[in-house]
């Protein structure tokens, strides 16, 4: 009885999106890892596949479970998160010049991953219990929230989750209803402090990595190799792609991370500029349905982890394609749902299946007559 | 209200729908991104894509096969494989010690030699080709190349044609030879295709027919991956074998002309007067054909590069043609001509006779000379056939006397002397000199060296002073008394041939000029050169016996200070003439005893004692 409820309640829009994204993930992990290969399927595809299914599972455990649970537990959740992020920055195993990763029983663990849905929940938790106008001790708290692994994970260094926290935050203190000359002022004063973090912050592969973004024929052999590769695969996809399966790019490894971070380029390679539309449209319709939740949701912790999730996944889609085509610099986040990468998949799947478990909430109201 | 309350329980819809415009901007700014790219930028970046990892690399023709008149091949081509190392790949090497090394020990060569090989100094030249490393390793060798070539990408095997010359140093300077193509031919021929890896024809019938032998190159087009690595093949065009040449040149007359010569030459070795160097061409006078054309010493075609320091340290030149090239004073073979140009002046006739007397003869002033010129004399009285038969001198001083030397040097080029015959082979023929008025006042400073002096005639008129002639041009000369009067230009290629076989190109005789005697006067010097190999003749004594009657006429011209050369010329049969031949050996004494028997050798073998067509097994009966 509980159960036919849910099900009439679920949110298929969103579900629907996330599974087609999914498809066209082990579509282009497959081609990147083994459309060239000679034996059959190669290991990180059949990983994928099976961390797909597992994913699956996880998304209806947490659909069905209610979000306010976690609500419950948001601090506890917090403070294991940056408890996390304290032991990689001490103990983590290092991959190309950052510390990210935690080994446990054959499985790596990214706690920035982990970290990104905490403080969403946190700053939900958190402005869930307070209504604007805020205070400037309210204000110094939620940035605070923010703030302190935000600082972990760029020490790490790991800057795309970095910018990931200053956008969910910015647009969750928007959401929660901070007042608009202070976020303003804020973006002003980190533009002005962005030069002394440039000069003295930041590391070396990083500064090139902005210049890189700034200058397309910087390095071209060196430190801008990858976007340069990426742009290639991109461009010469033009109208319709070569067909699926057929990137030179990534086959011919010109393409370096083909299967992760440059995995948008595969596919513009593959499927032209028609198919990244349609993979685009996916995309926003997914947080399109998001925010249409955040603005249903029953209550205030409910609306603003919604927002905070599609925020999340936002940030994550600009960030990857944006690198990508050189838009920005390239950070080395993953494509949600696409890229291949156990940690970020799991992630995701938690992230819509509380998405998912807020939004069928939203209908119960229904039953009581308050129609938004 | 219900709004409001909302907005005070969840949150702003407003900054909501405020989100959803931000994200929507974002979007088309990625879109429009995507949109420069892929549109406005994607013919480019696709060029790139493909240009990056594509390799065209040339497949190149083999050349034409080069037969014998009677298609007997003489040079081919067969398979061999080279090393080279894609461009790309090429700077990576230089710049790091430790594939510098990795690519020495695959090759086995020295690690200098491989930096040298990839030197950026030939880059211009290379262009997008890859540098060849090693050419021509053994199939064994190639494969274990090919095995090895995973640890370094980029390096490449290929099976290209190479240059077979089927019995080495054979008509070496007919054939001639190929080498690498060299900067400024790659600049000259450009339009041409070539390449700069590319064999081109240096010397000989290889260089003068460069542009019928060459073909049409093939190329094939590899993808290779990041690591320069070939992953398959992508395109393919086929090369087309050049043209087939077929030369003049009789296979088994040239065999025979080379090993006679050798012999003699085995012979000679040890002896005061080794030979350093002879020339001997036998043209067919009806249409000057070359029939052999052989200058010793001669170099192996097949390992001409590898020889190449020995070759060029070489006092003898074995490069030097000394058929086309060689110049010197033909001496009493000279006598011919002026016989020939006294008698178009109507100056003697059958029954002009002359008296060689003891010295002194005098007639005061330069006829001091005389006698002393007089190497067989005195003869008494002799006319025109005895004049030649013996090599009288007075005969022809009388005679050049007569003429003076603005005729005689006038005759001398009307019949080919002084100027190129037109021969199509390569370097160049030299003109040779017969000197006149004109000659002297240009190369001479002084005043009194600039004026002609009478005595200069006489030694024009026995081919000595400045005369010079080139063996081929002596030939050619005797092979037009030989059949009548007709001067041909001697030539080496009688047909060209594409692939299928049909005729490309087909060489009929050229006649440059007319010896413009009457029949009756021409058969005056043919009745003398016919009584030099008679006994009593010069070289009565090297054609004793021998069956086919032979003309021709001795020369033995003096050199300051060392021996004479010796000079054979002449045709045969006298009565038919089939051949006309010439042989010049260098510092080798009397014409009679030296250049006469060579010509005697090498006919008596190819006309009475080897019958059989196939002459690669020549038994050794000279000496």
């Amino acid at each position: 009885m509980l159960t036919d409820r849910y099900i009439h309640n679920m949110n298929w829009k969103v579900l629907l999106a996330t599974v087609l994204l999914i498809a066209v993930g082990l579509l282009f992990v497959y081609s990147a890892t083994c459309a060239s290969a000679i034996d059959g399927l190669g290991s990180e595809f059949k990983r994928q596949l099976v961390f797909v299914a597992v994913g699956l599972v996880v998304l209806v455990v947490v659909a069905l479970m209610d979000y306010r649970d976690v609500g419950r537990f948001a601090w506890l959740i917090y403070a294991l998160a940056i408890g996390l992020l304290l032991v990689v920055s001490i103990f983590g195993g290092e991959a190309k010049g950052a510390q990210r990763w935690i080994y446990i029983g054959g499985f790596s663990v990214q706690p920035s991953e982990i970290a990104k849905l905490a403080v969403i929940i946190a700053l939900a938790k958190f402005f869930s219990e307070r209504k604007p106008p805020f205070n400037w001790k309210e204000i110094v708290q939620a940035i605070l929230i923010v703030a302190i692994p935000t600082v972990l994970v760029m020490k790490q260094p790991d800057i795309g989750t970095g910018i990931v926290f200053v956008i969910v935050s910015y647009g969750l203190f928007f959401l929660a209803g901070f007042k608009i000359k202070h976020l303003v002022l804020s973006v002003v004063l980190a533009a002005a402090s962005s030069p002394p973090v440039y000069l003295f912050l930041l590391k070396d592969y990083q500064k090139n990595r902005i210049k890189v973004f700034l200058d397309p024929n910087f390095d071209v052999y060196g430190a801008g190799y990858n976007v340069r590769q990426s742009k290639i695969a991109v461009g010469s996809g033009r109208l319709w792609g070569k067909g699926l399966f057929n990137s030179t790019q990534s086959q011919l490894n010109w393409l370096p991370e083909h299967h992760t971070d440059y995995i948008f380029a595969v596919i513009a390679e593959e499927i032209g500029f028609i198919g990244c539309m349609g993979v685009l449209a996916l995309y926003f319709f997914l947080i399109y349905q998001g925010i249409k939740i955040t603005l249903n949701a029953v209550d205030r912790f409910g609306a603003l982890l919604a927002g905070g999730i599609t925020l999340f996944i936002f940030s994550h889609v600009i960030i990857n394609i944006g690198g990508a085509i050189g838009l920005m610099p390239s950070t080395g986040l993953p494509l949600p749902f696409v890229s291949y990468g156990v940690n970020n998949l799991l992630v995701n799947m938690v992230a819509i299946g509380l998405l998912l478990s807020i939004s069928m909430r939203q209908k119960k109201i229904n039953f009581y007559g308050i129609k938004d | 209200m219900r709004d409001f309350e909302l907005r005070d329980v969840t949150v702003d819809s407003q900054r909501g729908r405020i989100l959803i415009g931000i994200f929507a901007a974002i979007f088309l700014l990625l879109l429009l991104r995507l949109w420069h790219l892929q549109i406005i930028q994607g013919e480019e970046f696709s060029e790139v894509a493909i240009n990056q990892r594509t390799r065209v690399i040339s497949l190149f023709a083999p050349r034409g096969i080069i037969y014998d008149r009677d298609n007997v091949p003489l040079v081919t081509n067969r398979m061999a494989f080279t090393v080279s190392v894609l461009p790309d790949v090429a700077g990576q090497v230089r710049n790091s010690p430790e594939k510098i090394a990795l690519l020495a020990e695959i090759l086995d060569v020295a690690e200098g030699y491989v930096l040298n090989m990839l030197s950026p100094l030939r880059r211009d030249r290379l262009g997008y080709e890859p540098y060849r490393i090693v050419d021509d390793v053994g199939a064994e060798k190639a494969m274990y190349i090919y095995e090895q070539s995973w640890r370094l990408p980029g390096v490449i095997v290929e099976k290209v044609p190479v240059r077979h010359y089927v019995y080495d140093s054979f008509a070496a300077h007919v054939l001639g030879h190929v080498g690498m193509i060299s900067a400024s031919e790659l600049r000259d021929w450009s339009e041409y295709g070539y390449g700069s890896n590319h064999r081109v024809g240096k010397y000989g019938i290889e260089r003068f027919y460069e542009f019928d032998l060459k073909g049409i190159d093939g190329a094939y087009e590899i993808e290779i991956d990041a690591r320069q690595m070939p992953v398959r093949e992508v395109g393919r065009q086929e090369p087309i074998r050049g043209n087939d040449i077929i030369l003049t040149l009789d296979y088994r007359l040239q065999a025979i002309t080379e090993d006679v010569v050798e012999n003699k030459a085995f012979e000679m070795e040890n002896t005061e007067t080794p030979i350093n160097g002879v020339a001997v061409v036998i043209l067919r006078p009806e249409s000057g054909e070359v029939l052999s054309l052989f200058s010793y010493p001669d170099f192996n075609a097949n390992t001409y590069n590898l020889d190449f320091p020995q070759i060029e340290k070489d006092t003898r030149s074995p490069l030097l043609n000394r058929v086309t090239r060689g110049t010197y004073p033909p001496g009493s073979a000279f006598k011919p001509i002026i016989m020939a140009s006294s008698l178009r002046e109507g100056i003697v006739d059958r029954s002009t006779t002359w008296f060689d007397a003891p010295y002194p003869y005098g007639r005061g002033g330069w006829e001091m000379e005389y006698g002393k010129r007089c190497i067989y004399g005195p003869h008494g009285t002799v006319d025109l056939l005895t004049g030649l038969k013996v090599s009288c001198n007075i005969p022809f001083y009388e005679m050049s006397k007569e003429l003076g030397i603005d005729k005689l040097s006038e005759y001398a080029k009307s019949f080919g002397f002084s100027k190129k015959t037109g021969i199509d082979l390569y370097p160049d023929e030299v003109s040779g000199l017969i000197p006149d008025r004109q000659w002297k006042r240009s190369n001479y400073a002084k005043a009194e060296d600039k004026i002609w002096y009478p005595i200069e005639t006489l030694d024009v008129a026995i081919g000595q002073g400045a005369t010079k002639v080139t063996p081929l041009q002596m030939a050619q000369f005797y092979a037009a008394i030989a059949n009548g009067g007709s001067v041909y230009q001697p030539y080496m290629v009688k047909t060209i041939l594409d692939t299928s076989g049909e005729v490309v190109r087909e060489f009929e005789p050229v006649v440059t000029s007319s010896l413009g005697l009457k029949s009756l006067d021409l058969q005056i010097i043919k009745d003398g050169m016919e009584l030099v190999t008679k006994t009593g003749g010069t070289a009565g004594r090297a054609f004793a016996d021998f069956p086919i009657k032979v003309a021709g006429k001795t020369g033995s011209a003096e050199v300051p200070g060392r021996e004479s050369h010796a000079w054979f010329v002449g045709y045969l049969p006298a009565e038919d003439p089939k051949y006309a031949i010439c042989v010049l050996v260098e510092n080798g004494g009397s014409g009679g005893a030296m250049a006469a028997p060579i010509a005697r050798g090498i006919f008596e073998r190819y006309l009475l004692f080897e019958e059989q067509t196939d002459g690669t097994e020549i038994e050794n009966n000279e000496n």
